[in-house]
């Protein structure tokens, strides 16, 4: 709880001063009205028979004031909650975001442990901004109220009798936080079980429509996640129908010391030792007291938990978001020489090499094709080029300075140097120009509901280069159109069309001074007419950087000076076209395999 | 009218999941809400008797048996209406997946404005499950019967401060169904910083966010958005808290009205002491009853369109349920399927025919191969195909019998498909590739057999268990495939299937590599070639690969939702159109 609070203080302190003040005001009050109602109360017979005083008008008038004051604070008092649970929204996605972000290497964030910190966090991340609204808000003040109380009914009536209320109240929510902490795993749905019903639910849905009715899977599925999902609830069921009887007997008996306090209370009463008013104050008092349940603390412990699994607050990254950095000054040589050097490559936790012993020269400002199988480690390479991952052996010389011996600010400035077109490139559901302008490090509008602004000459050269001027102009708003069918005015791009704004964005960097061009399959997505455009205009596209094209098309790969062949983990070949046809090898039995799939044309065509 | 079907089928669902769990939680909320209010009755009598000499005895047993009673209900409510929510959680998930695949057209994930609404039930559900909560309106009313009955005791006029408290309750709702929209309107900002988020925390796009520099724009991003996001919710929650103070100090000085008439009426005789005390007592009840009424109206408001989305879909699944006569599809195919003059429309009001007046034999025991630019209509033909639509004009014959006429289920019992947007089933390994036929899932013989027609003996050797790995990374233990990996294992789940009579494969290669392509292509056309023999099996193939293509019997090319060529590799090279430019311009790179 006190982590929270500190939490809450390091988010707004000014939220959570209002809160508190506003808590312990209608803790006050919680006391307050029961004494000033048993106040007035006592006073009626007197009022009844001897007529008005000052004194009753008084304590009547404070009565009328402090009733609907409760009501008034609990108005009040969401405001600063509210203002708390969105900075710490706000605060729990940037360091997720920093966490994920902040080191060179990826290494960390292939260890299941982190990224399995980061899921659960991003998963149970309500349980933190719910827990914190409930220990600056009700809960504190129902304990405060709860004190309060108790010290108001020893005072007016027994020590003793409070003393005992409150004991009981308190165990009362102990036992009502073990009960739901049986349970918070399955409220959430966050068990195994659950997980697995769900998913089906999802998949039928909308997740797998086609596939369902081909293969009849609407039963099956919903086999599946009744199964699951009672499979999971069943002993809960039964612990509630337990607790329902055990907690039903709890309940009674704490009812049972309420009464007896009553009780107690009307016989002092009847034997003339307590006056009514006493009487008025102190009925009123316990009812509260026996009222009060802080069970819902197990919810704020919970929240407390997964808040400790954020990552620690450094003060130099959380709160203020830092400036975009720009790109680095232009260098003497933006185009690097590169070479790997013997380089073997094992992922963590992982028995077998991806790489093995590659070697490969890329000159400076040269174009060098990597060619290969599905499986063949052509993506490692580009993660061990990007120093995003150290080999496990071998070196990677970047103007023959080994990586391994780059410090983390010069990694980064590496990184900084190339301009990538991975795999599974990024796909922002932010408008073009920002999906574009990206490539430089810096946003165009950063928003989806901007003004349409122009684009930079710059962002327009980019567009040019890689063809997608058509494609913008059609876009409904243009620059400004969200690449995400979901937003109002956004559309769906095809995977043809993606592709070419990843090249946008990757020539869009290399403008802002990247020296290193990487295109990872870049033609996957584009049909026979796109793909033979980019072919022929690749090596004009890189004169200027060093590039590498991976692909396991011919077709690209076929204009690049110099290809290598990749295999097993290990460079076989390497050559131009000509050459590697001339010699004979590997490269030349796939390609005559893949050729000889079209000959037959050139004789029909003739 | 059609309110009440909404609100009966609000009410019935509860009944429908969980019968003698609905009526126990009705009486333990009943309970709940009627005895509080007792329990002060209790207390004034007390006094009352006090102060006129009386037996104070009757008020406080009163008051201890409501209290007693309210505990042991009041505990027993948690647990059971807990029950009840899970029964009617499961209840309801398996109505809506029930509803949503009894339609057997896809059309209703593919129309925008359908989906929309489909996928708003599905974010219903939450609300939907919340269904029991109506009963607790029972308990609002009975609690608001005890109030109005007691301050009647005292003075009838007395019920208007029940009125009064309305206001600020109503002014609360108001709010509470403005933020909704706020926030509804708001979902966007929330999409994209997870979005940012996920890329900024993921390993498959962290080479990207480094050397692009992605860090910094995109935390700006999300802070931006956060701010968009939250600031019209404050601003209005804040207004409304104004409204709310205004409207409790009209409520306070009501009620001091209502005591200064009471404490005359004492003065003048007209009222007792236990009736003033009641009075002021009773403040806080009144207050809570106001609450719950406004709360409850709030809750239906909210929830009834919630319930009106899931009567809607309940209603359009009956209508589209297929009704046509009960053919079976023939055990094999003699003359093959024929188009007649098919045109279709998407049903997205959009007026534009996907496929204009197409007629097309595809005759049994051949392989078909439809090519054309993205967008032709070559996807749409193959839906046409496996009956996920029905034509807009003309007939599909199946060997002279309407498709209309079989029926979507059977016709499907006999074919089977392969899509480059394949569905990913995060199951067992095993279940992913054997729900492809669902009687022989759990013959690990056959789901070898289809995996190893698929190629995807690779993927399945790389699995730390086998065939009885998880697959997916939201789950314990599960293992998370590249797009390859699962395109393969959509193949296999495709060749899962016995002796289909046609075999749709919709560019279910296009992240394998040539070499794998043609692997599994030169094993499926053996395969195919069997299976033509026995049952006439017709194989509609697309794909971008003319090296694929031009391996099959028949090649159909398909421009702007026309067939423009038709024939063999030879022959349409031969003409030297279109199909010929295009693989002119593909086989152009191999020479």
């Amino acid at each position: 709880m006190l982590t929270l609070l500190r939490y809450a203080y390091q988010l707004s302190p000014a939220a959570l001063i209002a809160s508190v003040v506003l808590q312990v005001l209608s803790a006050v009050l919680q006391v307050l009205t029961p004494l000033v109602v048993g106040a007035v109360v006592g006073r009626l017979p007197g009022v009844a028979s001897n007529g008005l005083s000052v004194g009753f008008l008084v304590l009547l008038a404070l009565l009328m004031a402090v009733l609907p004051m409760s009501n008034v604070i609990e108005s009040v008092a969401v405001i600063p909650t509210e203002r708390l649970d969105a900075a710490a929204e706000r605060d729990i996605f940037v360091r997720m975001g920093n966490l994920g972000s902040a080191g060179a290497s990826l290494t960390s964030l292939d260890d299941p442990q982190v990224l399995g910190r980061i899921q659960r966090i991003s998963v149970q991340r309500r349980w933190i901004t719910a827990s914190l609204q409930q220990v600056c808000g009700p809960i504190m003040g129902r304990a405060l109220g709860l004190a309060g109380a108790v010290i108001a009914l020893g005072v007016v009536f027994s020590w003793p009798v409070a003393v005992a209320l409150f004991v009981a109240a308190i165990g009362r929510s102990l036992y009502g936080i073990r009960n739901m902490n049986r349970q918070l795993g399955v409220w959430s749905s966050e068990t195994e079980g659950q997980k697995h019903a769900y998913y089906a639910f999802s998949l039928g849905m909308g997740g797998a429509a086609k596939e369902i009715r081909i293969f009849g899977l609407a039963g099956f599925l919903r086999e599946r996640f009744w199964q699951y999902l009672t499979e999971t609830l069943r002993p809960y069921w039964r612990i509630r129908r337990e607790q329902a009887v055990e907690a039903s007997l709890v309940g009674l008996g704490h009812a049972a010391l309420t009464v007896a306090a009553f009780i107690y209370a009307g016989l002092l009463a009847t034997s003339g030792r307590l006056a009514l008013g006493v009487l008025a104050a102190a009925l009123p008092l316990i009812l509260p007291i026996a009222s009060v349940n802080l069970q819902i603390l197990a919810e704020v412990q919970r929240g407390a938990e997964v808040y400790r699994w954020l990552p620690e607050w450094t003060a130099d990254e959380a709160v203020a978001v830092p400036a975009p950095a720009s790109r680095g000054p232009r260098r003497e040589n933006p185009a690097p020489e590169i070479v790997f050097e013997d380089v073997s490559f094992r992922y963590p936790r992982s028995d077998s090499d991806v790489l093995c012993g590659v070697s490969m020269r890329m000159d400076a400002g040269g174009a060098v094709a990597l060619v290969g199988l599905n499986g063949a480690g052509k993506s490692t390479l580009v993660k061990l080029l990007a120093g995003t991952y150290r080999p496990t052996s071998g070196r990677i010389l970047i103007d023959g300075v080994d990586i391994t011996d780059f410090d983390e600010d010069r990694l980064r400035c590496w990184q900084r140097r190339i301009a990538p077109i991975t795999q599974d490139f990024l796909r922002l559901p932010l408008p073009a120009g920002d999906n574009i302008e990206l490539g430089s490090g810096q946003l165009w509008s950063g928003r989806i509901d901007g003004e349409p602004r122009a684009p930079s000459d710059a962002m327009h050269a980019a567009a040019m280069r890689a063809g997608i001027v058509d494609l913008l102009g059609r876009l409904p708003r243009g620059w400004a159109t969200p690449l995400e069918k979901t937003i109002r005015g956004g559309i769906e791009l095809s995977g043809g069309e993606w592709q070419r704004i990843a090249l946008a964005r990757a020539l869009r960097a290399v403008d802002a001074g990247a020296g290193v061009l990487v295109l990872d399959e870049p033609a996957a997505a584009l049909d026979v007419e796109s793909e033979a455009r980019l072919v022929s205009g690749y090596l004009e596209l890189t004169r200027a950087v060093t590039s590498l094209v991976i692909s396991h098309r011919f077709s690209v790969v076929r204009p690049v000076p110099k290809i290598c062949v990749l295999e097993y983990g290990r460079i076989i070949e390497e050559g131009s076209h000509e050459q590697l046809m001339a010699a004979g090898g590997r490269y030349q039995a796939m390609f005559t395999l893949q050729a000889s799939r079209y000959a037959a044309a050139e004789e029909a065509s003739g | 009218m059609n309110a009440l079907r909404i609100l009966g089928l609000w009410i019935s669902t509860s009944w429908r999941a969980a019968r003698s769990m609905t009526i126990a939680m009705c009486t333990c909320i009943i309970l709940c809400s009627t005895l509080p209010a007792i329990s002060l009755l209790g207390i004034s009598r007390t006094i009352e008797a006090y102060s006129s000499h009386h037996s104070i005895w009757p008020g406080l047993v009163l008051t201890a048996v409501a209290l007693l009673v309210t505990a042991i209900a009041a505990e027993a409510t948690w647990p059971i209406s807990d029950t009840v929510q899970d029964l009617v959680d499961r209840h309801i998930h398996d109505d809506l997946l029930q509803l949503t695949n009894a339609i057997p057209s896809t059309a209703h994930h593919e129309d925008p404005a359908l989906a929309d609404r489909l996928s708003l039930i599905e974010n219903d559900v939450g609300a939907l499950v919340g269904g029991p909560r109506l009963l607790e309106m029972l308990g609002s009313v009975a609690s608001t019967i005890t109030v109005i009955g007691l301050l009647a005791s005292v003075q009838p006029a007395l019920c208007l401060l029940l009125g009064v408290a309305l206001l600020p309750a109503a002014i609360e709702v108001r709010g509470a169904v403005q933020l909704n929209h706020v926030q509804l309107g708001n979902a966007r900002y929330h999409n994209l910083i997870q979005r940012c988020v996920n890329v900024l925390t993921s390993p498959r796009q962290g080479v990207e966010v480094r050397c692009f520099g992605l860090r910094e724009p995109l935390l700006a991003v999300c802070s931006t958005a956060m701010a968009q996001r939250s600031r019209p919710r404050i601003a209005l929650i804040q207004r409304f808290a104004c409204y709310a103070v205004l409207s409790w100090l009209a409520f306070g000085a009501a009620y001091a009205l209502a005591v200064w008439w009471t404490l005359t009426r004492l003065r003048n005789g007209q009222a007792s002491v236990g009736d003033l005390s009641l009075l002021l007592l009773i403040g806080t009840q009144v207050i809570a009853a106001g609450k719950a009424i406004t709360a409850n109206v709030r809750m239906v408001a909210d929830q009834m369109q919630a319930f009106a989305r899931y009567q809607w879909l309940r209603d359009y699944s009956r209508q589209r349920r297929w009704s046509g006569g009960a053919a079976t599809p023939p055990q094999r195919l003699r003359d093959g399927i024929r188009l007649r003059n098919v045109s279709f429309t998407y049903p997205t009001g959009s007026a534009k025919k996907a496929l204009q007046c197409i007629d097309l034999h595809l005759p049994a025991g051949t392989t078909v191969a439809f090519v054309g630019a993205n967008g032709a209509g070559k996807s749409t033909l193959v839906k046409l195909l496996a009956c996920l639509y029905d034509p807009t004009e003309g007939e599909i014959l199946v060997d002279g019998i309407p498709l209309r006429t079989i029926g979507p289920t059977a016709w499907r019992t006999r074919l089977s498909a392969g899509f480059q947007d394949y569905a990913k089933f995060e199951f067992l390994a095993v279940d992913s590739v054997g729900v492809g036929d669902l009687s022989g899932r759990t013959d690990r013989e056959r789901v070898l057999a289809a995996v190893t027609d698929g190629q995807a003996q690779p993927v399945i050797a790389n699995l730390p268990a086998g065939l009885d790995t998880q697959l997916g990374a939201a789950f314990e233990g599960g293992v998370d495939l590249s797009g390859g990996q699962w395109q393969r294992l959509a193949l296999a789940r495709a060749f899962m299937r016995d002796e289909p009579l046609l075999m749709l494969l919709d560019e279910p290669t296009a992240a394998l590599d040539p070499h794998t392509e043609h692997a599994l292509y030169d094993q499926y056309a053996a395969a195919a070639r069997d299976m033509a023999k026995t049952t006439g099996a017709v194989t509609v193939l697309v794909s971008h690969r003319f090296s694929t293509v031009r391996m099959a019997d028949l090649i159909v090319v398909v421009e702007d939702g026309r067939i423009t060529e038709l024939g063999s590799h030879d022959s349409l090279i031969r003409a030297g159109k279109r199909y010929a430019t295009l693989f002119e311009l593909q086989a152009r790179a191999y020479r």
